[in-house]
């Protein structure tokens, strides 16, 4: 028995030992995001996001936010006679909802063409995985004003000198990304991805998760409206009663004691 | 200063939807219109995604028109009774122009129809009452009805069920509003709008009620109506964000308080022009709009 236990502690202690082996074995690209969740509160005006890594010397490196797919219709416009008019819809779907990508020189001088399909980087790929139904629509037409309409958005961004890289040392090159998180992205679990690039091909990658959450009163209002719709929508028209007649009564007393004050005769009796 | 919107799930600066609020509520309570065909394209152009915008944007005009029907109460320019005759009649033309757009939906031209249509009647009805409240400006006072007009009245006096409308100051057969705001009814829902631009016009010049009166009474029965569809959108939709029609109802319940207190002290005809002024400006910013080949050929669909 005594056996036994000497050679399980001893195999524990070998394992324990290659542990720290294990972990700095050659993986992806270090990254690291501060903060890693981001909270929406009752004051929520985006927040400061940094990325940032060390890549090899020599490299550059490519980060990608890209947002969950979402499907959503939309109005295709046509033309009758001189005006424009919605001639039809379409369901896209396969497209994410956010679209930020960062890199320090042009995309065409890093990677090559191919790298940039495989990796989906770059507009192109999102014009490719569009899925547009009904498929009879006029697809390249439809692909190109999907993405125009989101660039005007800036939901859709490229981002040309968006990546920083430090001065090559043996330890690497470090890399740094700092923006301001758009506000007006909705909340939902962001996938960030850096790419090191070098000679026109991703030579490793990484992916982090970045959760955009609502806490606290904004939270409970959405789970509220969402659970409880019945009573959400009576209550919202009550309020919205409450706060015109609430006005009304506050700016019809004003009146009254200003009239009073200067002692003229009140308009509304007069 | 930024705050959060629960149910849009974006972040806009308080001041800017408070001042958008405003800007509308004193149109609203200035002539009656209910603010929505300006209130939806702001708030979509300051980022709430569009059906968030069309919900929230009715719910506020609940506060901004109730607000607006408490200042008008005071002032006596509230009819109630023609109200409740206009709204019963707007819900009937406003449910069959839903099965119009229905059935012009299965035919493909719903939107080329909605588009001409909003072109004409927004045209017709503000050059009519451009020209016609100038030329009232310039003698001074409003002219006497014509004889052709007479013709007509007798017409409708023949008409049974005749009721008298106290505070407006007209009597008519109960079916003569009740018609005219069926044929509103329909053309609000083919248009997709709430109809204070077509029915004050129309309670203005066909039904003889004096402006005031008639913009007090419009924004009685786009009460019931919003409120109504607040009710609806938050069931089925979920798509009404309380917080953001509250900050909009702040402003635009004090701008409509403002915009009645103004309206009693400029004259009909004034009134009068400043609304075909705006009805004008919307029928160019559209006609403008659908000639010009958009930057992208594809927008968002709001579910007409």
């Amino acid at each position: 028995m005594k056996r036994i236990m000497a050679d399980t502690t001893v195999l524990i202690t070998i394992a324990v030992g290659f542990l720290p082996l294990w972990a700095a074995a050659p993986a992806g690209l270090p990254l690291k995001l501060t903060p890693a969740t981001i909270e929406m509160g009752v004051f929520y005006d985006g927040a400061p996001l940094r990325i940032e890594g060390t890549a090899e010397p020599g490299s550059n490196v490519v980060v990608v936010v890209r947002g969950p797919d979402v499907e959503e219709v939309f109005n295709v416009k046509g033309r009758v006679g001189p005006i424009w008019v919605n001639s039809g819809k379409v369901h896209i779907s396969g497209v994410p909802s956010l679209f930020l990508c960062f890199h320090p020189t042009p995309l065409a001088e890093l990677l090559s063409p191919e790298a940039l399909a495989q990796h989906q980087i770059g507009y192109e790929v999102i014009r490719k995985q569009m899925l547009i139904q009904p498929p009879e629509q006029d697809r390249d037409v439809v692909r190109a004003s999907f993405v125009t309409l989101k660039t005007q958005e800036n939901v859709y961004r490229n981002i040309r000198n968006g990546v920083l890289m430090g001065k090559p040392t043996e330890a690497g090159v470090s890399y740094r990304v700092e923006f301001h998180w758009p506000r007006k992205a909705p909340p939902a679990a962001y996938e960030v991805r850096a790419y090191e690039c070098r000679n026109g091909a991703v030579v490793r990658q990484t992916t982090a998760s970045l959760k955009v959450v609502e806490t606290g009163f904004p939270a409970w209002m959405a789970w509220f409206a969402r659970q409880h719709a019945s009573l959400y929508g009576g209550l919202a028209v009550l309020v919205a009663l409450l706060t015109g007649f609430g006005i009304d009564f506050l700016v019809a007393r004003f009146r009254r004691k200003r009239t009073a004050v200067k002692g003229k005769p009140l308009p509304d009796e007069a | 200063m930024p705050v959060f919107l629960p149910v849009a799930g974006v972040s806009i600066n308080l001041f800017l939807l408070i001042g958008a609020g405003a800007v509308v509520g004193f149109l609203s309570g200035l002539l009656g219109v209910g603010g929505g065909f300006l209130l939806t394209p702001i708030l979509m152009m300051l980022g709430v995604p569009p059906t968030v915008a069309a919900a929230s944007d009715t719910n506020s005009i609940v506060a901004t028109s109730s607000s607006g029907v408490a200042a008008h109460f005071r002032l006596g320019n509230v009819d109630a009774k023609l109200g409740s005759v206009l709204l019963l009649g707007g819900l009937t033309g406003a449910a069959i122009g839903v099965q119009i757009i229905k059935v012009l939906r299965t035919m493909g031209s719903a939107d080329f129809v909605i588009t001409v249509t909003y072109i004409v009647v927004l045209g017709a009805v503000g050059g009519y009452m451009f020209v016609e409240s100038l030329q009232s400006l310039r003698r001074g006072s409003m002219v006497p009805r014509t004889s052709h007009r007479d013709e007509s009245r007798s017409l409708l006096d023949r008409l049974p069920f005749q009721m008298q409308f106290p505070r407006s100051g007209i009597q008519h057969s109960v079916f003569v509003p009740f018609v005219l705001c069926f044929l509103v009814g329909i053309l609000t829902a083919v248009m997709g709008v709430g109809g204070g631009f077509i029915m004050v016009p129309m309670m203005v010049y066909l039904l003889r009620m004096p402006m005031r009166v008639a913009v007090g009474t419009d924004l009685f029965q786009i009460l019931f109506t919003c409120a109504g569809v607040t009710l609806m959108q938050a069931t089925t939709n979920h798509t009404v964000d309380l917080v953001l029609a509250l900050l909009i109802a702040m402003g635009s319940t004090t701008g409509a308080q403002i915009g009645a207190r103004l309206g009693r002290h400029l004259r009909g005809d004034q009134l009068k022009i400043v609304l075909a002024s705006i009805v004008l400006a919307v029928m160019v910013k559209m006609t403008l709009s659908i000639i010009s080949t958009p930057a992208s050929l594809v927008s968002y669909s709001r579910g007409h």
